[in-house]
């Protein structure tokens, strides 16, 4: 896992924890570990390019937005990729949080820095799998202007909660907590070089990481 | 042709998919498909026609995901869509001339239930209840592909309240055995056939050969007929297609027959090429000449929590510490809604290997049943113990057997008309186990005899309300022996008469005995010993007490229950790795412990490094010493806090290190109460603070967070929780008498709840001040809705309480 993402999670702001805080990473490390039951979900699809929306052939899914839009340049199919810790990591660390507060947010910064990890791996699996492609970084559903509204109909796409038991709710959080839904896009030739910035995070004016003048770790 | 009917036959097979098929017509991926009841239906009833054909006893109609959350967005109603797919389904089987029946089919709303999600129970039972009623001309009612047992309890009592149609659920389980909401299948068939199903079973997520060991499990479980809807095997992500053919799927279904599987039939994946096969398959078994397997724990009463069964075939341990009686803090617990300390007490006693805990909330002056739901709730959202719903009052039993996720125990009925005659049914309704008490009209009798007769009565009436007998415990009543010294022995003779000659499992509350002796503790744990040996099978005591612990396992050692010693040696093993590990996680593992010359130094240093044990013992030995308890809190405490604060703003110290400083500072309060409390001297109260997490959010550990600190510098916080409705903040304002209010949200869609909320508080109180805080917020966003402070992190949220408090 990835030590520098979880200490900036807990506020660290480049500096190193000390020993006793580093022992409770380790142990909440190995903790989230054991509470996982993580699964995902994905499938793929072929796109066609709209004036701001780009359409998900085959489904009745319609990816807004200026972001998405020039985030798929040059692709010309999307992987819709669902991701998830599961249910019992919630609970670990709510049980944390009537043992030991500080504890609890150690234990959910470590599990939010688990959950990109395994998105990495999934992406390092597909990346084999479909090796003369050439990948997108993963957009999440929320990031820039691609509306987070359109979460229930893409988990639906994906059939989420009966392979995975992800679900969503009217305000359109997931659960399990510790979950992820994004798109990456896929094309035949070489794309250009984007990486992910603060610029279509949808945190930007509020983010605590941006006004200490660094970022999240994207 | 009914039901009943078709359970008389030696298999019945159901139909295939319907998603699948529709997809390979062209159907768009994501899409309503039950709207094509009404813009499609030739479409729809063509493939129940395939289904027919290929031999389908039972067919689902087109209404699997036809609730009203699903349906939001579409131009079509409920109403709509489920009587046009019963209709189609109707049609279908007259046109194709066969016989079969039409069933309701109804998948899971989509949205997870409270407290893991933000829908309530009681808007589930409403989304099923409109269901049920829609489809009033379907045949049988098919609950299924669900994950959480939650929302399988409420969509059948929809179906029992509101229908008498029978009722077959089934459940998709994962190949560790449990649903993604980790639900057991050992429990899903203990509360399902508590609730009164038809049959039960397993439907989609894997193929019929993954499947084999999950009804292996399911049969031990239940003796209700089962019912096995496979997928074609496991899907290809890519293509979408499954790697089954028709012909291996019905050699594979071939392999149930001996787990007695009444109900066959196909899901994702499957076509009517799967039914067609299936029927040739099962056609040429000879049932009549099958060994079947039986149900394994027949007749041994089991509670269950939906991840958790208790199986009562030797003696458990029922805790007694969620309870107010005679515990101060507790009953300060119940009227500031601290649920967090309540469920402290429940991780407590676990630790200390109770294997059920007894829950009573009842207190002169805070809403029970409200309260006892609350509870409940909270508690299933953290803990897999089983649960034993203690109270006298119909209402709030009913209330909490509604929402208590699982097979629970009823504390209790007794021998009065009055009680056998409202807590029966309940008992009988919900599916429970029950305890029943030895007293009745004329109380508690003195003889075994008359206590006997009394037992042999709430027995039978249980038995006359369809009760299996095994589900009724009796309790014959420890009274106080210093008082009546007769008493033991009678009780320990009704109990071992109850247990020989009724056959029933025996429950007694221990530690009354004792009363007004010395040495209580050696009288509990003897009058314990003595009656497991005269047959107790559920004590009801104090877990953490370990002589007691230590005679409950002790007895199961000499008695060759726990074989090996097993337990016995990890219990006792396992205490001092326990403490251990504990020091590790919440003190500073430098063992040189807390530095500083004098002990106020040392109290200082424990709390700046967050030493949790130290600040507790260096609190005590000040105030022993004969430290002024304020001088300690203005003098020590405060000041050490404010400097852990101080570091923190200056980025010296980080938010784990504050916390640890705060939780340690937190202990050191706790003796200080305690210590008030004991010399009846005025509590620290620096003012009352509700604290929320708004509608529609349920990232609480900010609000958490900030709660610890508060409460640190003496404000009493009255915690709503998460996902709070604005009314629920605006009746606790008023309630409390409160003056500033903290609200938290973390996503950007809850804000418009975090706005409603404010408007709602700012419509009914002139003088509240309320400050928000959380990731999305910003201080020009908290001023836009009209909050008065926007609070970075918790240390501000301090700042501000202090400025609105003076």
């Amino acid at each position: 896992m990835n030590d520098k993402l979880i200490y900036k999670y807990l506020g660290y702001k480049g500096n190193i924890p000390d020993e006793n805080v580093l022992n409770i990473i380790k142990l909440c490390k190995q903790e989230v570990l054991e509470n996982e039951n993580s699964g995902y979900v994905y499938k793929v699809f072929d796109i066609e390019f709209k004036e701001d929306s780009v359409e998900v052939l085959g489904t009745n899914l319609s990816l807004t937005g200026k972001s998405i839009t020039n985030h798929l340049k040059g692709c010309n199919a999307v992987i819709l990729l669902c991701a998830t810790l599961g249910m019992q990591v919630d609970k670990y660390i709510k049980l944390c949080e009537l043992k030991d507060m500080s504890k609890a947010l150690i234990a959910d910064s470590v599990a939010s820095v688990r959950i990109d990890d395994f998105c990495d791996d999934i992406e390092t699996e597909l990346k084999e799998k479909y090796k003369d492609m050439y990948f997108t970084y993963r957009f999440g559903l929320g990031y820039g202007d691609l509306p987070l509204k359109l979460e229930p109909i893409f988990l639906n796409i994906l059939d989420a909660g009966k392979v995975i038991g992800v679900t969503t709710n009217e305000s359109f959080l997931l659960t399990p907590r510790k979950s992820v839904a994004c798109v990456i896009g896929l094309s035949k030739n070489p794309l250009d070089k984007k990486s992910r910035g603060c610029v279509t995070c949808n945190m930007k004016d509020v983010c605590q990481y941006r006004a200490d003048g660094g970022h999240c770790g994207f | 042709m009914d039901f009943n009917s078709l359970l008389n036959k030696d298999y019945v097979l159901l139909d295939g998919a319907m998603g699948t098929m529709l997809q390979r017509r062209g159907l768009k991926i994501g899409g309503l498909c039950e709207e094509l009841n009404i813009t499609d239906k030739e479409l729809i009833k063509d493939i129940h026609k395939l289904y027919l054909n290929a031999g389908a006893d039972i067919i689902y109609a087109n209404t699997f995901g036809a609730n009203p959350y699903k349906l939001s967005k579409s131009q079509y109603s409920v109403e709509d869509l489920i009587t046009a797919g019963i209709n189609n389904a109707k049609e279908a089987v007259v046109e194709s001339g066969k016989e079969a029946l039409v069933a309701l089919d109804l998948g899971p709303i989509g949205q997870m239930l409270e407290p893991t999600g933000t829908l309530p129970f009681d808007t589930a039972y409403e989304y099923y209840k409109r269901q049920m009623l829609a489809g009033s001309k379907a045949d049988v009612i098919v609950i299924e592909t669900q994950t959480d047992l939650m929302e399988v309890k409420a969509a059948v009592l929809a179906a029992k309240e509101n229908t008498d149609k029978p009722i077959i659920v089934t459940m998709t389980f994962e190949e560790n055995m449990r649903t993604f909401t980790g639900c057991a299948i050992s429990s899903m068939a203990l509360t399902l056939e508590g609730l009164g199903v038809c049959a039960i079973g397993i439907n989609c997520s894997l193929g019929p050969k993954e499947l084999l060991p999950v009804v292996c499990e399911l049969r031990k479980w239940t003796s209700l007929p089962l019912c096995l809807i496979p997928n074609a095997g496991l899907p290809d992500p890519e293509t979408n297609t499954y790697n089954v053919t028709p012909q291996e799927f019905a050699s594979l279904m071939k392999e149930f027959v001996k787990y007695n599987v009444k109900f066959y039939g196909g899901c994702c994946g499957t076509n009517e090429e799967f039914i067609f096969e299936l029927k040739n398959t099962l056609e040429n078994i000879d049932f009549t000449n099958t060994e079947v397997v039986e149900q394994e724990f027949k007749g041994i009463p089991a509670v269950c929590s939906a991840t958790n069964v208790c199986l009562i075939d030797e003696p458990r341990v029922i805790g007694e510490r969620i309870n107010p009686t005679g515990k101060k803090k507790f009953k300060e617990a119940l009227l500031n809604n601290d649920i967090n300390y309540i469920l402290g007490q429940a991780v407590e006693q676990i630790n200390a290997n109770a294997d059920i805990l007894d829950v009573n909330v009842g207190l002169p002056g805070i809403d029970e049943k409200e309260m006892i739901i609350s509870v409940i709730k909270a508690l299933q959202e953290v803990i897999d113990v089983p649960l034993q719903i203690d109270s006298t009052i119909p209402e709030v039993l009913e209330g909490a057997l509604r929402i208590y996720n699982g097979k629970p125990i009823v504390n209790s009925v007794n021998g009065e008309e009055k009680s056998l005659s409202t807590v029966l049914p309940l008992v009988k309704k919900y599916g429970a186990c029950v305890v029943g008490l030895t007293l009745d009209e004329n109380g508690i009798p003195k003889t075994s005899e008359g206590r006997f007769e009394i037992a042999k009565k709430i027995m039978e009436r249980a038995i006359s309300y369809g009760i299996p007998k095994e589900n009724v415990f009796i309790d014959c009543l420890t009274l106080t022996v210093s008082a009546e010294q007769e008493g033991a022995k009678e009780t320990l003779t009704a109990l071992n008469r109850v247990k020989n000659e009724l056959g029933l499992k025996t429950v007694l509350g221990v530690s009354n005995i004792s009363f007004g002796l010395p040495n209580r503790e050696l009288i509990n744990s003897t009058f314990l010993t003595m009656a497991l040996n005269s047959g107790l099978d559920l004590p009801i005591m104090n877990p953490n007490i370990h002589s007691m612990m230590g005679a409950f396992m002790g007895y199961k050692v000499l008695n060759a229950i726990d074989v090996n010693s097993t337990n016995f040696v990890s219990y006792f093993g396992d205490k001092t790795i326990k403490t251990s590990v504990d020091n590790k996680m919440s003190v500073n593992t430098d063992s040189k412990g807390a530095s500083g010359d004098t002990k106020e130094e040392k109290l200082v240093n424990a709390i700046e490094t967050g030493l949790k044990v130290e600040a507790t013992n260096y609190t005590r030995e000040l105030i022993n010493d004969g430290y002024n308890t304020m001088d300690l809190v203005n003098n020590i405490l405060i000041p050490a806090l404010d400097k852990a604060g101080t570091q923190f703003e200056q980025g010296k110290i980080f938010l784990p290190q504050l916390i640890l400083s705060a939780t340690a500072a937190q202990n050191a309060f706790e003796v200080i109460k305690e210590s008030l409390s004991k010399s009846g001297e005025k509590q620290i109260e620096r003012g009352k603070i509700v604290l929320a997490t708004v509608k529609g959010d349920i990232h609480d550990i900010g609000k958490n967070i900030v709660k610890v600190l508060l409460e640190n510098y003496g404000y009493t916080v009255i915690d709503l929780g998460k996902d709070v409705d604005p009314s629920k903040v605006v009746e606790a304002v008023k309630q409390h008498n409160v003056k500033l209010v903290g609200l938290s949200a973390l996503m950007t869609t809850t804000l418009g709840s975090m706005e409603d909320t404010i408007k709602l508080i700012r419509e009914n109180f002139d003088d509240v001040k309320v400050m928000v805080g959380g990731a999305v917020l910003t201080p020009e966003y908290a001023k836009k809705i009209d909050a008065n402070f926007y609070a970075k992190d918790a240390k501000e949220a301090v700042d501000i309480a202090k400025k609105v408090f003076g």
